[in-house]
């Protein structure tokens, strides 16, 4: 068991915000958590990476790596930070500069190495946050929206590198509110609006999406 | 002679005073300005007058008191930003509220020996070898602490949650940070100035970004921007007899003017 969340409540003043949220994640999975805007995606995140802990049940991490890709690349506005010292300077332990060369040269932004991070473009970024999170060597990775900057012809090539990551063992947990064919790729959709409301394979949500009106 | 100013006790305090102020102020700079917290310096500034003002009615060495008690006045800010209210409003609320008590203290104080417009505009020239002494130990654990959490510091300035998520622990250097910047700054009231200190905490970064290539670049921009410019206004000071702390802020108006015209003349190329 990657993690498990048992009836998950998270509460902010009067609003409630998840409610009786719970469903479990193993070992080679990769879970497509859907949502419209404002239905508690952020929020279940925060609690997915512990930065958040919630009112009520209980949440279970099996003893494996976590890497975290976030959703607002938080780029400090004013920091001149570039892509080498990111990946140099991130926080979850030392590298080498060959280990970042490897997987700047496989995410083919190899020439940006000296850029700032503030001068790059959406998907490039996000290439770049993707291997601070590869460099963690995780077993599980956690993609909070990662598509939100990205265009459509860019998408599709995020989806095929992210599903080549699971290919190779790594357990994938995409939040998203892009219902395109991104969803594909993983092997259960769970569609969150406060709470759990679906949860599925990709041919049962079509289904649902059909039957519920959802789009 | 142009470095008779040497022959003067008073002068080479205030040399080596500024000189070490600009190193301090340099390096936190960056910090402070890279993660939007630039006004943490200003708000500081407003809550250490009164702990100046408490420290000269209280004590025969005003830092005594003045140290301590800005100290908890910081740790006070940092509380309530962490409570999530709003950084900008905690630091307004409690600067202002801090600097009111300090004017009714001089108000109401019986003798208060010393002007408030010396307060506001700090007077270098007029300096003890214990406050060179003081700002020299605060400045080495400075350069020691950011010599050894580097990498930490450059994680948590560029990405809070991402820190926290790798167990990184945020509070601590933050906290770290802000009682450094504290200290530093009460030292600055007394000779930079309560209303000027905060621009050294501003500038040298605001300007060395303009032009840094990274974020080592800017730290080093910074510390020599810093310097050059304290020095010169220093300097220029002693012979235009005008206050030294507000000469320098001037410089630094200048130098940033400059280096953004710059910036915007040569991306218009």
């Amino acid at each position: 068991m990657v993690l498990k969340l048992t009836d998950v409540t998270v509460r902010f003043y009067e609003t409630c915000v998840l409610k009786d949220i719970s469903f479990s994640v193993n070992k080679g999975d990769y879970i497509n958590i859907v949502g419209p805007n404002g239905s508690g995606k952020t929020t279940l995140i925060k609690v997915l990476t512990n930065l958040l802990t919630p009112t009520s049940g209980t949440v279970q991490f099996g003893n494996y790596r976590f890497g975290y890709v976030p959703q607002h690349l938080n780029k400090a506005t004013f920091m001149p930070a570039t892509v080498y010292e990111i990946l140099k300077h991130s926080p979850q332990g030392k590298v080498t500069n060959e280990e970042i060369d490897v997987l700047l040269k496989q995410m083919d932004i190899f020439p940006l190495k000296h850029k700032k991070i503030k001068l790059l473009s959406g998907g490039e970024s996000q290439r770049v946050y993707i291997i601070r999170a590869l460099l963690s060597k995780p077993d599980v990775l956690i993609l909070d929206e990662p598509t939100s900057a990205l265009d459509y012809s860019f998408r599709n090539n995020f989806y095929q590198l992210i599903a080549e990551l699971h290919r190779k063992g790594i357990t994938i947990i995409h939040v998203t509110h892009d219902l395109t064919d991104g969803l594909r790729h993983g092997s259960k959709i769970i569609h969150l609006d406060h709470k759990i409301l679906f949860s599925g394979n990709f041919d049962e949500y079509k289904a649902y999406q059909k039957k519920e009106g959802v789009h | 002679m142009l470095l008779s100013i040497f022959l003067y006790n008073f002068m080479i305090r205030a040399f080596l005073i500024g000189a070490l102020m600009a190193l301090g102020t340099a390096l936190i700079s960056n910090y402070l300005v890279s993660s939007n917290q630039a006004l943490i310096g200003d708000g500081l500034a407003h809550i250490s007058f009164t702990g100046v003002v408490l420290g000269i009615l209280l004590s025969n060495w005003p830092l005594l008191i003045a140290i301590p008690f800005s100290i908890l006045a910081a740790l006070v800010i940092r509380l309530l930003m962490r409570l999530k209210l709003e950084g900008d409003s905690a630091i307004g609320l409690v600067a202002t509220f801090v600097m009111a008590i300090g004017f009714i203290i001089i108000s109401l104080a019986k003798g208060f020996n010393k002007s408030v417009e010396s307060m506001l505009v700090g007077s270098l020239f007029s300096t003890t070898w214990a406050d060179v002494v003081i700002i020299l130990i605060v400045v080495v654990i400075l350069i020691i602490f950011i010599l050894t959490s580097y990498r930490t510091l450059f994680s948590i300035t560029f990405d809070n949650n991402y820190a926290k998520f790798n167990q990184i622990k945020v509070a601590f250097y933050d906290y770290s940070l802000t009682i450094l910047t504290a200290v530093l700054v009460v030292i600055g009231v007394q000779t930079i100035g309560a209303l000027l200190i905060s621009a050294f905490i501003i500038f040298p970064a605001v300007s060395a970004g303009l032009v840094a290539r990274s974020f080592k670049h800017m730290i080093f921009l910074s510390l020599i921007i810093n310097l050059f410019v304290t020095l010169i206004g220093i300097f220029s000071a002693h012979y235009l007899l005008v206050p030294a702390g507000s000469l320098i802020i001037v410089f630094h108006g200048l130098l940033f003017i400059i280096l953004y015209s710059y910036k915007k003349i040569a991306r218009l190329e």
